[in-house]
């Protein structure tokens, strides 16, 4: 049961870490930044799913205290690695990109375009819909939880 | 600035040079994805460490335009920017150059230099390694999002081949959303195969096969702006996120109608 639950979590924060890493690569991250990122990638994922998991906190919630860790994490390694902070964050809160909600969504938009029956093709609408609603709201709480670090601590007036 | 007004007055010909190097380290800001607050600040700082009273800055999403002033002359210039990709080491590096001209340790020449050095830099990770990489990636949202190692191993065959279809399309300038909807439509097409290999999951593989066209950068950026009050430029990158993401779906559901329309 617990081997079951840390082989879980372990798994959770492996594979978010390689998704995090694929992505640095793509992004052309310094190569001094590869290791924060992963796990930055890692953590914020892990962080996400013992949230939604173990306590009453609906996804897109758990996403943004997710991306507010990978946030300040950002932050907190970037004046070290002498990177701008969205460089360490940005790889890492792509593990959290609602992949089979937006799936799921174009396939129930698709199914319902198709669908010639009333009651049924309305059932596919609301669960399309459903899904698309989801899936905004997941992204929006990956890119606010970036900016809240910005928002709350390093206030600092523009120079310009 | 504390210290505006007491520069000396800069020469035409420097003048000219520091709002042409402002300019372009503005542009390799603004093309390779940094936000319009670092491009207004880093393009700010360096006009005025170099000499300047005070230098202005207006970022447009594929434009960038300076206004400097050193002892009540004034000049102008525009610099358009109409290619975007992501290089975060290239963001990274002007945004270090920018430490260096605050600490008065670099000089016009020196930037003019740093900054050739930075464009004509070679790409940091060989793109085998990068599509290798994708593709491992892209498994592994397979295996967040449930699917088996079976599945795992398609997605990955599929993402490294649809980031070779898109490596080969963008060397041959194509349009940005018709190599997307290419892109896309490859990798789905593999994953589909799975129906027929036998592999369960195989829808799995498809939602997470073409996460790796997810236009992030763009969207992140589109929050950092308009939290910094950059609105319009917010809206475009908004606008191209929203694009690309309509591209992906188009190419995923082409693929998807052509093989029969799976459920998750």
């Amino acid at each position: 049961m617990t081997i079951h639950l840390v082989l879980h979590l372990l798994e959770d924060f492996f594979w978010s870490a390689v998704a995090a890493t694929g992505f640095a690569l793509l992004f052309n991250v310094p190569r001094r930044t590869l290791l924060m990122c992963a796990l930055l990638g890692g953590v914020g994922h892990l962080v996400r799913t013992v949230t939604h998991e173990f306590l009453p906190i609906d996804l897109a919630f758990a996403t943004l205290i997710g991306s507010t860790i990978i946030g300040f994490g950002g932050h907190l390694f970037a004046r070290r690695l002498q990177v701008p902070h969205t460089v360490l964050s940005v790889p890492g809160v792509i593990p959290m990109i609602p992949g089979t909600f937006a799936y799921k969504a174009m396939i129930g938009f698709l199914r319902f375009s198709e669908s010639t029956t009333a009651p049924a093709s309305t059932g596919l609408l609301i669960d399309a819909s459903s899904f698309a609603v989801q899936t905004i709201l997941i992204l929006s709480a990956i890119a606010v939880g970036i900016a809240i670090p910005n928002l709350l601590i390093f206030r600092k007036r523009s120079v310009i | 600035m504390n210290n505006s007004g007491k520069k000396p007055a800069l020469t035409h010909e420097a003048l000219t040079d520091i709002i042409d190097l402002a300019l372009w380290a503005g542009q390799l800001l603004l093309q390779n994805g940094a936000s319009s607050h670092r491009v207004e600040e880093t393009v700010h700082q360096l006009g005025t460490g170099l000499g300047c009273d005070w230098m202005d800055v207006l970022v447009s999403h594929n434009a960038i335009v300076v206004t400097t002033v050193s002892a009540g002359d004034f000049r102008t210039k525009i610099r358009r920017v109409p290619k975007h990709g992501v290089d975060l080491t290239a963001v990274s590096a002007v945004n270090r150059l920018r430490y260096r001209i605050s600490d008065n340790t670099l000089d016009p020449p020196q930037l003019r230099n740093e900054l050739q050095r930075i464009s004509t830099r070679k790409p940091m990770y060989p793109f085998w390694l990068t599509a290798v990489m994708i593709g491992l990636a892209c498994g592994a949202f397979c295996r967040l999002f449930g699917g088996d190692y079976e599945a795992f191993a398609l997605t990955a065959v599929a993402s490294t081949v649809g980031m070779f279809v898109r490596y080969l399309l963008l060397r041959e300038e194509f349009n940005t959303y018709l190599v997307v909807i290419a892109a896309a439509f490859i990798t789905s097409l593999i994953a589909a195969m799975g129906k027929y290999i036998g592999i369960h999951d195989y829808p799995v593989a498809l939602a997470a096969g073409v996460l790796m066209l997810i236009p992030g950068v763009p969207l992140i950026n589109m929050v950092l702006d308009f939290v910094r009050g950059h609105i319009n430029v917010g809206i475009s990158r908004g606008i191209l996120g929203l694009l690309i993401t309509l591209s992906i779906a188009i190419g995923l559901l082409l693929a998807v109608s052509i093989t029969g329309v799976p459920g998750l």
